[in-house]
């Protein structure tokens, strides 16, 4: 695991959030390693994300595990309607490397709390970058104030409090 | 699916799987890897779910408008996008806890000739709550009485066309490829009238005799023949201004031409007068033009609305929603909003 800890498994959702709130290269700079899958990359359409998305897999920042067993992928589908082929392979590959699975999908999160998965959101990440000094708190309010303009369906309570809690510390 | 042969589909993935694999994959006697299931969904430009379906979808009374150049693998190619489409919206309403029920209103009632379409035509209006008056929005009024509907964008060769979905469900199919909002509300009502209606058995109908009925259907469905006399003022009438018809058109949502055919049927008109204005229309607008514009709104609405719930209570991820309307997840998660 290349000397790092803990192993976090990424959706595409959360890939796109960190891209658009400039948070990439500060996110990739944190001491895990991250993984993701090929049915994930394969849902970014867009050329400029593409690009972006390539570098961190380029410099091994990223890595794309394709070693999901098609049936395993095909067993968790079939068990969660609400779930795609996408999200079915980052559960399989959250469990097989008993990871931390990031997304800011609530579906998602929902049933891998279901499952007992450790699953965290970028809410989250911004807090890591805050403690582990790679973002100054000031960034941090900042992208915090911008991310319900990104996504328009983030969670406005959590991100009001976390907020106030920076300004406390 | 994109009306490629096995070789032609093995070649667009560069020799990735041989065509006999693919033919292997296809009869379910064996399961492609997960780089190949990613490659062939972005030859075919389908989501990766659309070869792990769990059901596969009987069709009856497949009932096509076509021309007789329309190219078989076109044919074969938008019926399985159709059945795509239907697919993914009973997926849908399965997520969602909604049974898909059909009830024919009109399975009584036995076709022999026009006097019979129009009777099928009140019948169904009288069903559907809809009255005697102009129906705003065609598919909503379809899509709310347990029809699905999709319009597609295909060669000019093909109208439209219909089927049953397990012997139940009605499913129609118009395509708007540049075509004026009366000939697709038409196209509308006439595919529904191929499923609808029950064609004595007893009776062997040649297909132009059928392709006349449903017709006739539309028409009568469009605008009931009592609302169609009261407009034009009379049992008979010698001469009509086009005004008329353009007001008639802009006000039902049906094309002049049908609005004088059906004069013709009606009997308002004669057969010589008929003519007359057909010619008059050609050498005046061309084949398909008229004058005249109804200004209505044909979309689809329900799959999106349903969509949207499921969304909002988190039923579905982000990419389930972007798989099920077959486009990109940064444009479900751009365009799709609600209230936290």
């Amino acid at each position: 695991m290349l000397g790092k800890s803990k192993i976090l498994i990424n959706d595409s959702c959360v890939l796109f959030d960190l891209a658009d709130l400039n948070l990439l290269n500060d996110f990739f700079e944190l001491e895990y390693s991250f993984y993701t899958t090929p049915q994930v990359i394969s849902e970014i359409r867009d050329e400029v994300q593409l690009v972006e998305m390539g570098k961190f897999i380029d410099n091994s920042s990223l890595i794309v595990d394709s070693n999901g067993d098609f049936e395993s992928i095909q067993l968790i589908y079939d068990k969660y309607a609400g779930l795609s082929y996408a999200d079915s392979s980052v559960l399989e590959l959250a469990i097989r490397l008993e990871g931390i699975l990031l997304s800011s999908d609530k579906a998602l999160r929902n049933i891998s709390k279901r499952i007992n998965l450790d699953v965290r959101g970028v809410l989250w990440v911004i807090k890591e970058l805050v403690i582990k000094r790679m973002i100054s708190k000031e960034t941090a309010e900042m992208k915090l104030k911008e991310y319900p303009e990104i996504n328009i369906r983030v969670p406005l309570n959590e991100i009001k409090k976390l907020i106030n809690d920076l300004q406390k510390e | 699916m994109a009306g490629m042969s096995l070789q032609e589909l093995s070649d667009s993935l560069n020799n990735l799987v041989t065509k006999q694999a693919l033919s292997k994959y296809e009869q379910g006697a064996m399961n492609p890897t997960n780089e190949v299931l990613i490659a062939l969904s972005k030859s075919l430009n389908v989501k990766p779910e659309y070869f792990l379906k769990k059901e596969i979808l009987n069709l009856s009374n497949i009932s096509f408008r076509k021309k007789t150049t329309l190219l078989k693998n076109t044919e074969e190619s938008i019926i399985e996008k159709a059945k795509d489409y239907v697919e993914r919206f009973l997926e849908l309403e399965s997520i969602l806890g909604i049974e898909s029920t059909f009830v024919n209103p009109l399975s009584k009632l036995v076709i022999k000739d026009k006097n019979d379409t129009s009777k099928a035509a009140s019948l169904l209006r009288d069903n559907w709550n809809l009255g005697n008056n102009p129906i705003p929005s065609l598919i909503e009024t379809l899509e709310l009485n347990g029809v699905k509907v999709l319009l597609i964008d295909e060669v000019d060769e093909i109208d439209g066309f219909s089927f049953l979905v397990d012997s139940s469900i009605p499913v129609v199919i118009v395509n708007t490829n540049s075509k004026p909002i009366e000939r697709i509300r038409f196209t509308l009502i006439h595919e529904l009238a191929h499923i609808l209606l029950n064609f004595d058995s007893k009776h062997i109908f040649e297909n132009k005799e059928i392709e006349r009925l449903c017709h006739h259907f539309a028409s009568s469905f469009l605008i009931p023949s009592e609302k169609l006399i009261a407009m034009i003022g009379g049992l008979h009438r010698s001469y009509i201004n086009i005004k008329e018809l353009i007001s008639i058109k802009e006000y039902y949502g049906i094309s002049i031409r049908a609005t004088v055919h059906r004069l013709l049927e009606i009997e308002v008109i004669s057969q010589t007068y008929y003519q007359r204005w057909m010619i008059y229309m050609s050498k005046t607008y061309g084949q398909k033009n008229e004058p005249g514009k109804y200004v209505g709104d044909e979309r689809l609405r329900l799959f999106e609305q349903l969509m949207n719930r499921a969304l909002a209570e988190d039923f579905i991820s982000l990419s389930k929603a972007a798989s099920l309307m077959n486009v990109s997840i940064n444009k479900i998660r751009k365009d799709i909003a609600s209230v936290r």
